[in-house]
């Protein structure tokens, strides 16, 4: 008797096995689908940026084949929104030198942007443009990097490139310790969104889903985006 | 498939109702009262220790006189016959005592610990053959396993700062986050390990809250004359290469005895096939004792162990990035105790004392690759380096026969440093920073237990500490906090512990206990730079306390052993990270607002059969059944509120083993066990990336042993994985080794 149930316990323990499946979330509304993507947010990782192209300039409004790129240091990928990440240092009270990524969302010349609400429920219920809405659009101002490279060490200053930043349309206004999260509420439900007119002409609803997701896609960043017709 | 599991499992605990006899009975002096923590032996030397009230449960085999030898302290040393009827076995009292007995009743944690505890033996150990202590510890209930080689030891959802680690009694610092690693000593060292599962702040000190692991090394008078041991091994998942060697020599008074291993290993793979890229290691352990017996009540032993680890990498993805890859390329360990025992001076029926030094030192490198091209744009490294060096003193003293206080005291002073070199590809700058400079911890603490045996059966336990600590931020402060250079902190715990027999082979303790961990200086003045942001230590913390309730029930008879062992935890003033606003950056301090609540428990059962299908068999199977409920309350004014689950909190498992050893010839020995681990899905957490998915594990082991051949030649297979299951352990995002089949051979000399 023994030996039977010794054998028994033996070959059910055998025979239970784990199964597995995976399958894919696909988000699709109205004639274009909402794209998410996340982008490396480490200045050490995304150290020229990663640029977004909402649109091909050969077929507009059509999707694009290479929606964002991580870039090179001489890139001519033709970007509408860049996801560039800098590190800028300074020195603390213990005279160590330290560096603090400068993660920010920087417009190509040609793009225009304005921002329009706040979080993803407007973004899903933005389906038409209106003329005040364009009529809101601007360009960012230029931001010349270099010129806030320490002269001596060559490194970024954290202070006047932050200031400088803060000029921007989008800037690090999506940035967790910079966007004010009112009580009750989260983060998707406050971060900016944003009309983005591309150089082709397409208008493009944009959007950080998520600064800092949680593990393990923690050092990452989630944009949003989706083409709307006019 | 749940349903499957359980159904095997099931099965697994209807063993006991199908038990064999074992010899139990209780050992009394010649009025009748129990003599307890007295050993019983076979006529081979294999046995056990009394419980506090005497009893025991001795496995003895058939081909073996029916016969016992018992001994204790202060009683004629006495072979027994056996009568299967009696169970009540006398000794006479004797006017001098026995050396060796003192020495055998420590051993045996569970008959001196108010709370549920264990011990891991050497054969278990080496049957299992396992890469560390947390591959042993995690086949037991209430232990889990959080990844592969630099493994961190976690008792029910606790690691690090929480759960102390010693060596001989001695503590065992580290400078890991997650605290002591298991991989920094080789397991073939130890004769045990034993295991408290709940507070022991009393007798151990700051850090005891979730329990207590005692890595415990053979004494070197343990072995007669010269003796060598070689061992060497491979592993298929990760191409290990093992060679292990050990011997030593003892005339009775002087003993010397030492071990070393090495062992090599590429990259592991995946159940898919697929590369752990950086996932490699390389590490020496060397291990040396030698001890002098000043007379048959005295004792000096003195020991060291090494470890040269490196280089060693986490695989690409550990740290949720492809982009960087961290390495320990450099990792070196000191320890050096000098241990003083003696028995029965006067009034102190077991005095010890140790003085103890250790150093630490490793490179962390953390190379970070741009994503456009992959090529290295920044590369950080920490020198961390740590000493600490301390003594302990721990007495007995016997003021009647029903009255004994546990006294002692432990002093001792932990330094750190943690300077960090970077190079900046991108910008190509090189710089250095510190985060501590020879920041120290200097603590200081004291206790009193009283024990008093109320009947023959109750048995009260009542424990006080008193702690301070001076901790000192070092060279370097934080660039947040402004105060003060040191700060005191001081800390009371208790407890109070009742146990007591309720049925001739049943216990019953219950531990109310008040445990503590200090702050330590990283918490209190350092900034961290982590993967998460920076965290900003603050001088205003205060020690964690943990207010608990500890029960175990156990059960031995002459079928089958089982132990209920629930708990329940109050954590207050817990050190916890919080996110800051006003700074720069994602960043944290440490504050002492958490608040949590644990409850839980574990369940094991043991069966012993002998004769399943030979003659000289044996067989056994145990099964262990965890559960562990952990919220956050921070957020409620009470501990019983809804709050936030813990995301550290392991989820329900089950496991369980069935051994079987027999012999082929007379000079053929063998054995084989089928082992298997099961984890529920994570479903607390929700969305929580740690809500890992459910997954059975198995495992087994073969051994073929020729005792009487030259050299005693035995081979030992152990294949863990063995279904190669996909699955990730809890708090971990990425899968686990495969399959991995690990073959050793050993000469024994």
């Amino acid at each position: 008797m023994r030996k039977l149930i010794l054998v028994f316990a033996a070959l059910v323990v055998l025979l239970v096995s784990c199964d597995k499946e995976d399958k894919p979330l696909v988000i699709t509304q109205g004639d274009y689908p909402v794209k998410e993507y996340y982008l490396e947010r480490d200045p050490k990782v995304n150290v020229w940026g990663a640029g977004m192209d909402f649109v091909h300039a050969e077929c507009q409004l059509d999707e694009t084949d290479l929606d964002y790129k991580y870039m090179e240091l001489e890139d001519e990928f033709p970007y509408d929104v860049k996801f560039y990440v800098v590190k800028s240092y300074y020195y603390d009270t213990n005279g160590d030198l330290k560096n603090e990524g400068c993660p920010a969302m920087l417009l190509s010349s040609e793009t225009k942007i304005c921002k329009l609400g706040e979080g993803v429920d407007y973004f899903n219920s933005l389906t038409s443009i209106t003329e005040e809405m364009t009529a809101q659009l601007v360009t960012d101002p230029v931001i010349d990097f270099e010129q806030f490279k320490n002269e001596t060490a060559g490194f970024y200053e954290r202070a006047p490139l932050f200031a400088a930043l803060d000029q921007c349309a989008i800037g690090q206004k999506f940035r967790s310790n910079i966007l004010v999260i009112p009580e009750g509420k989260t983060e998707q439900e406050v971060q900016p969104v944003y009309l983005v007119k591309t150089s082709e002409g397409a208008y493009v609803k944009f959007m950080v889903k998520e600064f800092k997701p949680a593990k393990p896609k923690e050092k990452q960043t989630l944009v949003r985006w989706q083409v709307v017709s006019e | 498939m749940n349903r499957y599991i359980l159904i095997v499992y099931s099965i697994l605990f209807c063993f006991p109702l199908f038990g064999q006899q074992k010899l139990s009975g209780v050992l009394t002096d010649e009025s009748g009262n129990p003599i307890p923590f007295a050993t019983v032996c076979d006529s081979l030397g294999n046995g056990v220790v009394c419980n506090e009230f005497g009893n025991f449960n001795l496995e003895l085999p058939d081909s073996l006189n029916r016969c016992i030898i018992v001994s204790a302290m202060g009683y004629n040393t006495d072979t027994l016959r056996i009568d299967v009827a009696d169970t009540a076995y006398q000794l006479s009292s004797k006017n001098y005592r026995l050396t060796e007995i003192a020495v055998v009743s420590c051993q045996y944690i569970n008959n001196k610990s108010p709370v549920s505890a264990f011990t891991s033996g050497k054969k278990e150990i080496q049957s299992l053959r396992p890469r560390n202590v947390s591959e042993v510890l995690q086949t037991k209930a209430g232990f889990t396993i959080k990844s592969g080689y630099q493994a961190p030891l976690s008792l029910r959802g606790m690691s690090g700062k929480r759960l102390l680690v010693l060596r001989n009694g001695v503590r065992r610092f580290s400078s890991y986050p997650a605290g002591y690693m298991s991989h920094t000593i080789n397991v073939y060292d130890l004769e045990r390990i034993e295991v408290e599962k709940g507070a022991a702040s009393v007798i151990y000190g700051a850090g005891a809250m979730a329990g207590i692991i005692n890595l415990i090394d053979k004494s070197p008078f343990k072995q007669d004359g010269l003796n060598a041991k070689i061992t060497t091994g491979y592993g298929s998942v990760d191409h290990e290469k093992n060679s292990l060697v050990c011997g030593g020599w003892s005339n009775g008074k002087f003993a010397v005895k030492s071990g070393f291993r090495y062992r090599d290993a590429s990259n592991f793979k995946y159940p898919d096939g697929t590369v752990a890229e950086n996932s490699f290691y390389t590490d020496k352990d060397l291990f040396v004792t030698a001890g002098y017996k000043l007379s048959d009540k005295q004792n000096l032993i003195f020991t060291s162990d090494f470890h040269d680890g490196g280089p060693w990498g986490k695989p690409v993805g550990f740290n949720g990035t492809n982009y960087m890859r961290v390495q320990t390329i450099n990792e070196k360990t000191n320890n050096y105790v000098l241990k003083y025992c003696s028995i029965n001076m006067g009034i102190l029926s077991n005095f010890e004392t140790s003085v103890f030094y250790s150093n630490e030192r490793r490179e962390l490198t953390k190379r970070y690759y741009a994503a456009a091209g992959y090529r290295l744009s920044y590369l950080e490294t920490t020198r961390f380096s740590d000493y600490y060096y301390g003594a302990n003193i721990n007495t007995v003293v016997e003021v009647s026969d029903s009255y004994q206080i546990k006294t002692g005291a432990e002093a001792y002073s932990f330094h750190i440093s943690t300077p960090i070199d970077v190079v900046d590809y991108i910008e190509e700058i090189n710089f250095n920073n510190r985060v501590s400079q020879n920041a120290h911890n200097q603590n200081f603490g004291v206790y009193l237990e009283n024990n008093v045996r109320l009947t023959s059966q109750v048995k009260t336990v009542v424990g006080i500490r008193y702690n301070k600590a001076i901790i000192n931020q070092g060279n370097v402060h934080s660039s947040e906090q402004n105060k003060g250079l040191e700060q005191q902190k001081e800390a009371l715990s208790g407890n109070t512990a009742l146990i007591a027999q309720i049925k001739k082979n049943s216990t019953l303790k219950l531990n109310l206990a008040r445990s503590f961990r200090m702050p330590e200086t990283t918490e209190l003045f350092a900034d961290s730079y982590t993967s998460n942001g920076i965290i900003y230590g603050n001088p205003d913390l205060k020690p964690e306390y943990c207010s608990s309730i500890d029960l175990s029930y156990r059960v031995v008879n002459k079928y089958f052993e089982w132990e209920a062992s629930p708990f329940l935890w109050l954590m207050n003033n817990m050190i916890t990270k919080e996110e800051i606003s006003g700074l720069p950056g994602t960043n944290f301090t440490y504050v002492n607002i958490g608040k949590t609540r644990l409850w839980g428990g574990e369940i094991n059962g043991k069966l012993l059969f002998d004769k399943v299908l030979e003659e000289n068999d044996h067989l056994s199977i145990q099964c262990g059944i965890s559960y562990l409920n952990g919220t956050d309350v921070s957020e409620s004014a009470d501990y019983w509120s809804n709050g936030t689950p813990l995301n550290y909190v392991p989820p329900f498992n089950l496991k369980g083993d069935i051994s079987y050893s027999g012999t082929f010839t007379k000079n053929v020995k063998y054995n084989c066990k089928l082992r298997s681990i099961y984890y529920s899905e994570q479903s607390r957490l929700g969305d929580n990336p740690y809500a890992t998915p459910a997954y059975l594990l198995l495992g087994c082991n073969l051994g073929v042993n020729l005792p009487n051949l030259l050299s005693k030649p035995s081979l030992n297979v152990a294949v863990n994985n063995l279904m190669n299951t996909e699955y990730q352990c809890y708090q971990s995002y990425l899968p686990s080794e495969g399959r991995d089949v690990r073959v050793f051979l050993t000469f024994t000399f």
